[in-house]
């Protein structure tokens, strides 16, 4: 009677810890998962900022490196996660979103620098365009001015020719 | 030359100056838009990083946990900086390859994908290592049941006959942030275009 009892405790104990295993295998996918999704979400927001940056003129070689690298991270955790290595899964993923996020923000203040520098630049060459038409103005008018002022006395100068 | 033939030369000569400067000033703040051809360059390359020494001894009769060591060489000329995936895939001579006339991609499922970011012109050359770990034969069919790229483990089921004329494909993917998804074929400015690229090799069954 004590034995069929210490079977039937030892089957529910089994049964109990079987059950909370798979809950926690299940658990740490789903985690593994949602690491990934928004790791790859980070990347691809992170891209279009460097993206946005670029347009504005900015020189984004080292940021497309540090996202080449975070891509590698999840491509490794993506594949871990298939092999159900969870764990190194989760951590690939959460390095890659840190770096995506970062890069993001950087990306933000480069285009926000270059807009400035553009407009700035735009602006000075708006000045210059307007410098240049007013010295070529005051140029032409002075330069015939002076070549007036010689003409006449070029020809005031001149005698009559006896014949 | 009178006086007044003068004048007119000096406004003339004004006028070209204000047009010049003009012309100048529209070129540089509103450039004429670029419509350069847009594309991507992918390259494979063996060992030593060249175009050659691709399979160990040069025997393309792959063995059992033999290395393979090659180098993705991806280049980007679509005139902005590009989010390109090169997925790998691994086929038998029965499947379905990438279309190159009509820009198509295999259908068959991708067993990595190596991503890289590139600025314009800048180029990547990505590492790609790989050996098989398991394989059976069924009959006269042989069938790659796991094989390791970059230290990572890979389980996946493509058979062929003898183990001849397996396939290693690599298509350049790029993100399109127009449709937020991942493309394979582009608008070149001259028409669709794609790259893809592939190296075939034999599993050699050891007796």
């Amino acid at each position: 009677m004590r034995l069929k009892q210490l079977c039937f405790s030892l089957l529910i104990i089994t049964l109990l810890f079987v059950n909370t295993m798979q809950i926690c295998a299940s658990d740490n996918a789903d985690l593994a998962k949602w690491a990934i999704g928004r790791a790859r979400s980070s990347l691809v927001d992170a891209y279009k900022s460097v993206l946005d940056a670029e347009k504005a003129g900015a020189d984004v070689t080292s940021l497309t490196k540090r996202l080449t690298n975070a891509g590698s991270n999840l491509t490794n955790s993506y594949l871990l996660y298939e092999v159900e290595s969870y764990d190194v899964a989760v951590a690939l993923a959460d390095n890659c979103y840190e770096v995506g996020e970062k890069v993001k923000a950087e990306a933000e203040v480069l285009k926000a620098t270059a807009s400035t520098i553009a407009m700035v630049l735009f602006w000075f060459q708006i000045f210059c365009y307007i410098g240049a038409l007013v010295i070529i103005v005051f140029a032409s008018v002075l330069g015939w001015q002076v070549f007036e002022k010689r003409y006449y006395r070029k020809i005031l100068g001149m005698k009559p020719e006896a014949s | 030359m009178n006086l007044k033939e003068y004048r007119t030369l000096f406004a003339l000569v004004g006028i070209g100056l204000i047009l010049i400067t003009t012309f100048a000033f529209f070129s540089t703040v509103f450039p004429y838009p670029v419509t350069a051809e847009r594309f991507f360059v992918l390259g494979l390359l063996g060992r030593d990083k060249t175009a050659e020494n691709y399979y160990p001894n040069d025997d393309p009769n792959i063995r059992g946990f033999e290395k393979v060591r090659w180098y993705v060489f991806v280049q980007n000329f679509m005139l902005e900086a590009q989010y390109v995936l090169v997925k790998v895939k691994v086929l038998n001579s029965t499947m379905t390859l990438p279309d190159a006339v009509a820009c198509t991609p295999s259908p068959e499922q991708a067993i990595m994908n190596l991503s890289v970011f590139l600025t314009n012109g800048q180029s990547s050359t990505i590492p790609f290592s790989w050996y098989l770990t398991n394989y059976s034969l069924h009959g006269e069919s042989l069938i790659i049941e796991r094989l390791v790229t970059n230290g990572i483990s890979i389980s996946l089921n493509v058979g062929a006959v003898n183990g001849s004329n397996f396939r290693l494909i690599f298509e350049v993917w790029y993100y399109d942030p127009a449709i937020e998804e991942f493309r394979f074929e582009w608008d070149s400015s001259f028409g669709l275009r794609c790259a893809w690229n592939q190296m075939l090799f034999n599993v050699a069954v050891e007796q």
